[in-house]
């Protein structure tokens, strides 16, 4: 907790406590190299990181932290190897999967985030921010058709919750796949818009009428059958 | 392409601008973040918080479906108001580049406003600015403008700030600990009954 307010006070004083109760523990020198990492001292860090893993490799918080290190220092690259080889090894963690589709897609690499996003949905079919994150970084690369399925998937997983943001990712699939006549039958996509405006409207109703007016006319400007106001930059791809 | 330094390149920041886009650079101190920049004539009335989280800047329909909605909003104020900036925080104060969000949002604005900065916290110069007992008149941001086709650091870009006690203001603010009031888009998609707008940051 000291570490991520940054008081160096806290941090010395509860660590010296904590090295004097167990000098000799693992977890003590793991946490050494973490208060390292917030003091900036990465080559520290490093050392007694490689040292723990050369004399126990499968310890997971201590390639947890190395990646942690390498992202700190702006290594984004190695950060990214690290995270693979981690995943060669433990494929069953969730978290390391999402943390890896986050630095793919930082990084612009969105089809490496993609699989990595697939790894985490099936570990977790309830989820649906992550079928809407799928969504986004699908609707990202341009396969609006695939977006727009998943979209759809996250909001009928998600009903009787505000999901939002699939809401609007719903429209905007629907808007370009209509503009560009790329879908076939076109008429699913024009229904599809007008049920997806009509529940954000409706929310917006019962949650936030000042912006509700903003809402109506930045959904007015998708509007498939209204091509001319605000899309012509899509109309361009 | 470009014009020449000092003439008439710059842009003026408002108090509630300078004050909103500061808070919520300050209020997320571990990650990237931006936002959109209102006004008109060269100067900067409003800011529009976006993003905070790492996907958010990277991913096109987030950023879509705000910038759509901030421009339907600045359209409806009938005044001219447009969006005549963007400003971004890095995760890491080393890091002196904008990514590939921030050409996605210039390239943008050139299209729709005819012009575009693009403003990057200077987060050392930030920081000791508030760190000294009365902060000045400077503004800490360094200044990206479009140039053959990528934003490129712009040192002849006058940045200036239009009331000269902008920034003891963001210190009050942050010693209260105020800027974890501020709403961007990422939390209204989130709670829309927050309001990305934050009429309470209004000075």
């Amino acid at each position: 907790a000291g570490l991520d307010i940054y008081d160096a006070r806290i941090v010395s004083t509860h660590f010296d406590a904590i090295k004097g109760r167990f000098p000799n523990s693992k977890r003590t020198l793991k946490l050494k190299a973490t208060v390292l990492e917030g003091q900036g001292h990465f080559e520290n860090e490093e050392k007694i990181l490689k040292a723990i893993l050369k004399d126990e490799p499968t310890d997971v918080v201590a390639r947890k932290r190395r990646v942690a290190m390498l992202k700190s220092q702006g290594r984004h690259d190695q950060a990214i190897a690290a995270l693979n080889t981690y995943l060669r090894c433990f494929m069953a963690d969730e978290e390391a999967w999402l943390d890896l589709a986050n630095m793919y897609i930082r990084a612009g690499l969105i089809e490496q985030a993609v699989f990595c996003l697939e790894d985490v949905l099936l570990a977790d079919r309830y989820n649906m921010h992550m079928f809407t994150k799928y969504a986004d970084a699908m609707y990202t690369q341009g396969d609006y058709i695939t977006a727009k399925k998943y979209y759809v998937y996250s909001l009928s997983i998600s009903s009787g919750v505000r999901n939002i943001r699939a809401l609007f990712g719903l429209c905007q699939a629907c808007s370009v796949l209509e503009i560009t006549k790329a879908a076939v039958p076109q008429t699913q996509n024009q229904r599809l818009f007008e049920w997806g405006e009509r529940t954000i409207i409706r929310h917006y109703l019962t949650a936030d009428k000042t912006k509700l007016d903003t809402v109506v006319t930045a959904l007015m400007s998708l509007r498939p059958d209204d091509a001319t106001l605000g899309n012509s930059s899509k109309k361009k791809k | 392409e470009r014009m020449a330094p000092g003439a008439g390149r710059g842009l003026d920041l408002g108090p509630a601008a300078a004050l909103k886009a500061l808070l919520h650079c300050a209020a997320h101190p571990w990650a990237a973040c931006g936002g959109l920049l209102l006004g008109s004539g060269g100067s900067a009335r409003d800011a529009v918080p976006l993003f905070h989280s790492p996907g958010a800047l990277a991913l096109s329909p987030g950023l879509e479906a705000a910038l759509c909605q901030v421009e339907a909003y600045a359209r409806s104020k009938g005044d001219g108001t447009t969006i005549v900036g963007y400003y971004q925080a890095n995760a890491r104060p080393e890091d002196r580049e904008l990514g590939g969000a921030a050409h996605k949002i210039g390239e943008r604005l050139v299209q729709n406003c005819g012009g575009a900065v693009a403003l990057l916290l200077d987060a050392k110069q930030f920081k000791s600015m508030m760190e000294e007992e009365s902060p000045g008149g400077q503004v800490p941001f360094v200044a990206f403008t479009p140039e053959g086709g990528r934003l490129r650091v712009d040192p002849g870009f006058g940045l200036t700030l239009q009331d000269a006690g902008t920034n003891k203001l963001v210190k009050e603010y942050l010693m209260e600990k105020k800027e974890r009031a501020i709403v961007d888009f990422d939390d209204h998609l989130d709670d829309i009954s927050k309001d990305w707008l934050n009429p309470d940051f209004d000075p």
